[in-house]
């Protein structure tokens, strides 16, 4: 049997936070709120663990700034360019490419993770998603394993104060 | 109501205001297009008749062998350095200013770069071999020089292009997915659809984005400040008097940020206008971009002081002949140029009254552009024709070619730029209504 999912939209942010809290206190896992902008309060009060993104961003620039010191010295020395006596490989010279790599490669791991992490790029939109979550109203998506859990995901989003409660 | 932003506004009035910029153009819009097209054209014939003919047709010739191309080159980096300025560091420290005008300035900065880029292509003469400058293993079983500047310098503006574009893109795929939900027709459907990856704005994505932006932030801060020094290096590293000065790091990032800042005023005072954003681009935030040009005004006018003082100091007589040419020689008109645009009339910035009149703003940052496109002119052509030997002095004088392409420059740009913020939103509804205090039951936005 098909999961059914029911949407709460709320013009409110305190009224998003009431279900937020209700969601938590009756055991509730399985739901996502959408919101039109940054609210950091509002992250915070859903779920306040760090993101694992930095962890992928720093290996990325670890391997940037490692393959920038190894590209230049193994060129290097493969094809010496002998001026004055200086030598094949110097750091001095070599933190340029390397730093630039660092930042390079970091940026492209972290925008890897970004779309890993986000589920990016999707195909379609999910179900009970509402085009108005990116305007002006915030939502709460439930995921009801069945009729009764259902009945009690509408019953708990009308008592936290959703204007609109629909399935999906 | 604060200063950066009227807080009676609503999430709904910002996205009806930012969406509405999307309608179809107008015929004026649509005349101005055709009009920089003309432009755009003439600039690419001449480089194709720079390629067919080789590079005597440029200017370029002995001893300036770095002219037009190269002092528009670094022009271009310059513009292109106040967009991560303002979204990367001004983000970090947390300035609110920045959320009306960031949009635009990272457009123009992925803009300027991709017009920066052209120049050493245009300049190498046999553009078709610009891939030599690729560490790959290769037929010719040579690697590149990684001691030159110059290489430096292909590493530092690919990467500022490469972060510069992923940042300006993440930063709008929420704004996009708005543009989506809002959008009719099939094509805006489609192309916003496809444009915004999906993004619903879900608490988890959120949370990751919040996280990764900060990250890309603090990535862009460091490399705003090393692009514009690894091009300066490109000089300093020269021996040539009036190139070889450790002060030309700091100096050439401070002339970046002030043209750059010039450019993103110019740009949106008639955007504002055009676009009727008045209610979001207000008096105070070009105020505020007044108040960075003064500063960096006087931090480049303070390293112009220096390099003279220095100069004099060493007692080198190839450095102090060069600044003496430099204000009285033969371009010398171009050097007076330069001090009034970058020196003197942002002195007028001190004045309440000139900071909040926009035609004063757009002229004297207009003037800005007009006097850092002369500083880089000095720096390279002034410089190389007169180096050491009074023999090999010698003037540097533009062709038609060089010309026709500067122009075209100049118009690939405005190309580029206007048809992004027709396309996409041009302002970051999503960190506009950030700045807004969030609806509360009773208490809607106040």
């Amino acid at each position: 049997m098909s999961k059914i999912t029911v949407t709460g939209v709320f013009s409110y942010l305190d009224t998003t936070e009431t279900a937020i809290d209700l969601l938590k206190t009756r055991g509730v896992d399985r739901y996502e709120i959408f919101s039109p902008t940054i609210i950091p309060r509002l992250f915070e009060h859903i779920d306040s663990t760090d993101s694992p993104v930095r962890w992928v961003t720093l290996t990325g620039a670890l391997i940037g700034i490692t393959c920038g010191f190894l590209m230049q010295w193994w060129m290097g020395l493969d094809w010496p360019i002998r001026v004055s006596m200086k030598p094949a490989f110097a750091l001095p010279t070599s933190t340029v490419i390397m730093f630039e790599l660092t930042v390079l490669i970091g940026s492209l791991f972290n925008l890897g993770a970004l779309f890993a992490f986000c589920g990016l790029p999707q195909i379609g939109l999910p179900k009970g998603y509402d085009p108005r979550f990116t305007d002006d109203k915030f939502g709460v998506v439930i995921e009801a394993a069945d009729e009764a859990a259902a009945e009690a995901a509408e019953a708990l989003l009308r008592e936290a104060g959703a204007e609109e409660v629909a399935r999906a | 109501m604060a200063k950066h932003i009227d807080t009676s506004m609503t999430y709904r009035k910002i996205t009806d205001d930012i969406v509405r910029t999307l309608e179809p153009p107008g015929l004026g819009f649509i005349a101005l297009y055709l009009l920089i097209l003309t432009g755009l054209a003439t600039g690419a014939f001449c480089w194709a008749q720079q390629i067919r003919f080789g590079m005597g047709v440029s200017g370029l010739t002995h001893p300036v062998m770095w002219g037009l191309y190269i002092t528009t080159f670094v022009f271009w980096v310059g513009i292109g350095h106040a967009g991560t300025l303002i979204s990367a560091i001004l983000y970090l420290l947390r300035a609110p200013f920045r959320n009306a005008v960031y949009r635009a300035s990272e457009a123009m900065t992925v803009f300027a770069v991709a017009t920066a880029g052209l120049f050493p292509l245009i300049h190498i003469g046999r553009v078709w071999y610009f891939y030599y400058l690729i560490p790959y293993p290769n037929q010719r079983q040579i690697w590149v020089n990684f001691k030159s500047p110059l290489m430096w310098d292909v590493f530092a503006v690919g990467t500022y292009a490469t972060v510069s574009t992923i940042f300006f893109y993440v930063g709008l795929v929420p704004d996009i997915a708005t543009a989506r939900d809002r959008a009719t027709g099939f094509f805006k459907k489609a192309l916003y659809g496809a444009l915004s990856l999906g993004w619903t704005g879900s608490h988890k994505q959120w949370k990751h984005y919040l996280a990764a932006y900060g990250f890309f932030a603090a990535f862009a801060t460091p490399l705003v400040i090393s692009v514009h020094s690894v091009v300066s290096w490109d000089f300093a590293m020269g021996l040539v008097p009036g190139w070889h000065t450790t002060i030309f790091p700091p100096y050439f990032v401070a002339g970046a940020i002030l043209s750059g800042v010039a450019m993103v005023v110019t740009l949106m005072i008639p955007i504002r206008k055009w676009m009727h954003l008045e209610e979001h681009i207000t008096m105070y935030h070009l105020e505020s971009m007044a108040k960075l040009i003064l500063l960096t005004s006087t931090i480049v006018a303070y390293a112009y002081s220096t390099e003279f003082y220095i100069a004099f100091y060493s007692a080198n007589t190839f450095e102090e002949a060069q600044f003496v040419y430099r204000a009285t020689g033969d371009y010398a008109w171009a050097f007076w140029i330069m001090v009034s645009c970058n020196c003197i009339f942002p002195l007028l910035f001190w004045f309440k009254k000139v900071r909040t009149n926009i035609p004063a703003l757009f002229v004297i940052t207009v003037l800005i552009n007009v006097g850092m496109w002369f500083e880089r002119f000095n720096i390279i052509a002034q410089s190389l024709s007169h180096e050491f030997m009074p023999s090999a002095f010698g003037m540097m004088r533009p062709s038609i070619i060089e010309m026709g392409i500067l122009l075209g420059s100049f118009c690939w740009f405005l190309a580029l730029f206007l048809a992004c913020i027709k396309l996409v939103p041009g302002m970051a509804l999503t960190e506009l209504k950030e700045l807004l205090p969030p609806p509360l039951k009773g208490k809607s936005h106040e």
